[in-house]
């Protein structure tokens, strides 16, 4: 048993270890050296670009968790035209990334816009969609149309982690409330304290993925820390924007650890117990719930989409640019399998080893797991080529310098510490509830530790893993920071790809070829969820 | 367990099978694989020496790539044998920094002396120039502006754009013209230029592409930027700026190839250099979508793309420019980046800190609020 405790743990602790390491090889680094001319960074500009990121992150929340929280509790709490298909595609904006969600919301909005052009022909009024408002000491300090890209993208995240609420409050202590004072009261005493810690979860993940977002204000010029970070390690010097990033990454440990050390750690825990069933009665039908709930899909994600879908035009847009971004797309697709499948196998790993510790110190392990999320993907991606660069025990050549230095192992790494968390969560959300008994009665027959894992355990937990493995898929996918900073010889990405034709302006292979990668999120998903009959949840 | 010496043994031999390997050459290239990957492939071909390219992409502007050559080298390891560099100043930032070796390429025998380095620590071929792209339906033939006095002239307010001069070429041209003018004089430009009303770009290209979409009337912008206007038909037209007599002349940016200190296989690095410098690759590129321009006399270039001998181009002490740019980098970004940057108020300082607390507490306060209450 011991023995078998630790072919866990030593693997879980080296994954651990290649995720965490470099972000303290680039922090130790960042204080050594020029570290003056670096601290010398963190001024006014930092904070004006901290304050702009702070004011985009809120908004962002706040705007997010309330779309989220109407369509969820219109999927589960009303009965109208199509709520169960609603209940199953809601995620999807998901599977499109926040720098694709821009590219389309600006054939929408864009100063060359449809809607643009048309507000502007009849009504005179001058659209642009990444104007600041709110000047503070002569800068705009709010900006909606970066914050309405990323609700756009962000939101169904909240919808997610609010969904896991509703499916643990039990709708009897709800059929009782309204019973005694009525729906809207019933819904304001009992049916929002009871989700509060899942509104607050999402809320704070919401903010820490607008906070940490570079796609979207990349494209829109909004002036936020992380372009700054981005600006800094691409022109200055790598270590300065470790250092520049410290504010952002406090306050993204501090989000984080509020999440999981408050309320949220229930949420993130999950529960086993079943809640009982959402009656008729407590589901009423209504259509103005299902034109809400509709509404929010249709609008925040179904319309700039239609209009990417318009901008490529037809077939022979995707057969022009084929042949050109072939060797993209298959890099993307190879790595976001081989990443999937990391990630699954590390999440099985890092949650057996959770697990084999107890849920206190198991609960910590997760906790360390999650931490390199809180860092931004730039400084995840400065760090891993500043390590590994900086690594003169690597000879050149060599199987470490082929196959990770400048091969596919630091993109994997990269992916592997952005992503391990969903890995570890969709494991461990099966794993919680799962029962020990058959395992027990395995070994208590005869059976050695290993046979048990392969032939009880394992089985067992497919599900878990195929969900940690969808999930690494779909984000590896849609990642554009490592693709664009990772050091690679030979894995540019499709994402790096989209952004690099932005910048030639070439609109219609742009459209054609995030199509493309949005068909290559879906289609996995799909025969994921029609295969298994279930969606993809860590909560 | 028995496997793992075997295991072993695979391992360092296949590292030393590849070291040994002469036939590579490992090139980190700052152009655009859009542009260079076809460069190499036929390199490859015709010389059957395998090219193992890194490459950089437009958003990391070249110095993510120069920022892995320093790293590389401060830790004794160099992976690089040959850096292409899309533009000069990084460059010159690795010959200061010790990271690059002398190599005086026979190919590069005819290229003007102004696009080489006296020392031959690196070579310029296939450039780009700065030009202005106009709009034909919003400025008139006999109207056009002519150079870089025209963005401090008050009739062409809210009518121009361009790249804030913080990265890429635009930063170059920056570093040139603190390099001409002096520290005093290029200062009091770009602050009158800050004040004028210009609509500043992310980069080049969007300038570009505003112009072309009639968002505004004319831009500074590159040459290949420029010309996928042109190839896109949109109604756009170029002016080559300061021309005239006892003018400076457009700033012309050329591609830099140099050899890296220490470069593993040397000799292939240097028959890799060759090729890039050949006339061949220059016309080529000139062809291409970017439409550089060739720096070797006589060598055919579609009609459109400018030619070295029509233009007058400015005179530029490149090593001078790197420094400026290193000199006076933070003071464009505080200028330039972010409206406020630097100048910003102790009073709105505060102001903006309050902000950040209020809009914690009016999110903590609507959560609380909304779930408060028990019935």
């Amino acid at each position: 048993m011991k023995r078998a405790r630790l072919l866990v743990a030593i693997p879980a602790i080296a994954v651990l270890g290649a995720v965490v390491a470099p972000l303290v090889w680039a922090g130790v680094g960042a204080l050594r050296g020029d570290v003056g001319s670096r601290w010398a960074r963190l001024n006014g500009v930092i904070l004006d670009r901290m304050v702009n990121s702070f004011v985009l992150g809120i908004g962002c929340a706040l705007v997010s968790t309330l779309f989220g929280l109407a369509l969820v509790w219109a999927v589960h709490r009303r009965e109208f035209f199509g709520r169960r298909l609603l209940g199953a595609i809601y995620v999807a904006p998901l599977l499109v990334p926040p720098h694709i969600h821009t590219v389309s919301w600006m054939r929408v909005f864009g100063r060359q816009g449809y809607l643009s052009n048309w507000l502007h022909d009849h009504w005179g009024w001058q659209f642009d969609i990444r104007r600041g408002f709110v000047d503070v000491g002569g800068a705009p300090v709010f900006f909606p149309g970066t914050m309405m890209i990323m609700v756009s993208a962000f939101w169904p995240l909240a919808a997610l982690v609010i969904s896991a609420g509703f499916r643990q409050i039990a709708p009897r202590q709800e059929e009782a409330a309204i019973v005694a004072v009525g729906r809207r009261r019933a819904f304001r005493g009992v049916t929002l304290p009871l989700l509060a810690p899942h509104l607050w979860t999402a809320g704070f993940f919401v903010f820490i993925f607008a906070i940490t977002c570079y796609g979207v204000p990349a494209l829109l010029d909004t002036p936020t820390i992380m372009l700054e970070v981005f600006f800094t390690s691409a022109n200055v010097d790598p270590l300065a924007a470790w250092v520049i990033a410290i504010p952002l990454v406090a306050t993204t440990v501090a989000a984080l650890l509020f999440v999981l050390l408050g309320g949220g750690r229930r949420v993130w825990e999950g529960r086993s117990l079943d809640p009982g069933r959402v009656t008729s009665a407590m589901r009423p039908r209504s259509a103005t719930a299902g034109i809400l709930a509709w509404g929010i899909l249709l609008v925040t994600a179904g319309w700039p989409l239609a209009s990417l879908l318009h901008k490529a035009g037809g077939p022979e847009t995707y057969r022009a640019i084929w042949n050109n971004v072939l060797p993209q797309v298959k890099a993307s697709l190879i790595l976001a399998v081989v990443a999937g499948i990391t990630i699954a196998a590390a999440g099985l790993l890092v949650a057996g080893f959770a697990n084999a510790l107890g849920r206190r110190r198991g609960f910590l392990v997760e906790v360390l797991a999650l931490l390199p999320f809180a860092f931004p993907a730039v400084v995840v991606a400065l760090s891993l080529n500043e390590m590994w660069g900086s690594l003169s025990a690597l000879r050149p050549d060599g199987l470490l310098d082929r196959w990770v230095y400048r091969g596919m192992g630091l993109p994997l790494i990269a992916y592997l510490a952005l992503f391990l968390p969903f890995g570890v969560r969709g494991v461990r959300a099966t794993m919680t509830r799962l029962s020990p008994r058959p395992e027990e009665a395995a070994m208590v027959a005869g059976r050695g530790s290993l046979a048990t894992f392969t032939s009880v355990t394992l089985p067992r937990l497919a599900p878990g893993i195929l969900a940690a493995f969808v999930l690494g898929y779909i984000l590896t996918l849609g990642e554009l920071v490592a693709g664009l900073m990772v050091n690679t010889d030979r894995w540019q990405t499709a994402q790096a790809r989209v952004f690099n034709m932005i910048h030639f302006s070439r609109d219609e292979e742009v459209a054609a070829l995030c199509v493309m990668i949005a068909l290559l999120a879906l289609v996995p998903t799909a025969i994921y969820a029609v295969a298994f009959n279930r969606r993809v949840e860590v909560l | 367990m028995r496997l793992l010496p075997a295991l072993a043994l695979v391992l360092v031999a296949t590292g030393i099978v590849a070291a040994q390997d002469a036939g590579t050459v490992s090139v980190y290239c700052s152009l655009d694989a859009e542009f260079s990957q076809a460069i190499l492939d036929d390199f490859e071909r015709e010389t059957g020496i395998r090219v193992e390219a890194a490459m950089d992409v437009e958003a990391t502007k070249t110095v993510g790539m120069v920022n892995r050559i320093i790293s590389e080298m401060r830790a004794g390891n160099p992976r690089c044998d040959v850096y292409w560099n899309n533009e000069l100043a990084q460059t010159i930032r690795l010959k200061k920094l010790g990271c690059l070796q002398p190599y005086a390429s026979p190919s590069a025998a005819d290229i003007p002396a102004g696009f080489k380095d006296p020392e031959h620590y690196w070579t310029g071929f296939a450039a780009r120039a700065r030009v202005i792209i106009y709009n034909t339906d919003a400025v008139a033939a006999d109207d056009l502006p002519r150079g870089l006095n025209d963005l401090l002239d008050a009739r062409w307010d809210g009518k121009m754009g361009m790249a804030k001069p913080l990265t890429g070429t635009t930063l170059t041209h920056a570093g040139a013209l603190f390099a001409l003018w002096g520290e005093e004089k290029t200062k009091t430009f770009f602050r009158d230029l800050r004040a004028r009303d210009i609509r500043w770009e992310r980069g080049n290209a969007m300038a570009m592409r505003s112009v072309s979409n009639g968002d505004y009337a004319w831009a500074y912008t590159d040459t290949d930027d420029a010309n996928v206007a042109l190839v896109r038909k949109a109604p756009t037209a170029i002016v080559v700026p300061d021309q005239g007599e006892g003018e400076m002349g457009t700033l012309l940016i050329p591609n830099s190839l140099a050899i890296i200190a220490g470069a593993r296989n040397l000799e292939n690095a240097k028959k890799l250099v060759d090729y890039l410098l050949s006339p061949a690759v220059e016309a080529k590129l000139a062809a291409g979508r970017s439409a550089q321009i060739p720096l070797h006399p006589g060598v055919e270039a579609p009609e459109g793309v400018l030619r070295l001998d029509r233009i007058k181009a400015m005179e530029v002490d490149w090593e001078k420019t790197a420094d400026m740019i290193t000199k006076h980098g933070d003071w464009l970004h505080a200028t330039f980046d972010g409206e406020a940057g630097s100048t910003s108020e102790p009073g709105s300082k505060f102001t903006k800190f309050a902000i950040m607390l209020a809009a914690a507490a009016i999110l903590g306060l609507g959560i609380w609020m909304a779930t408060r209450t028990r019935a």
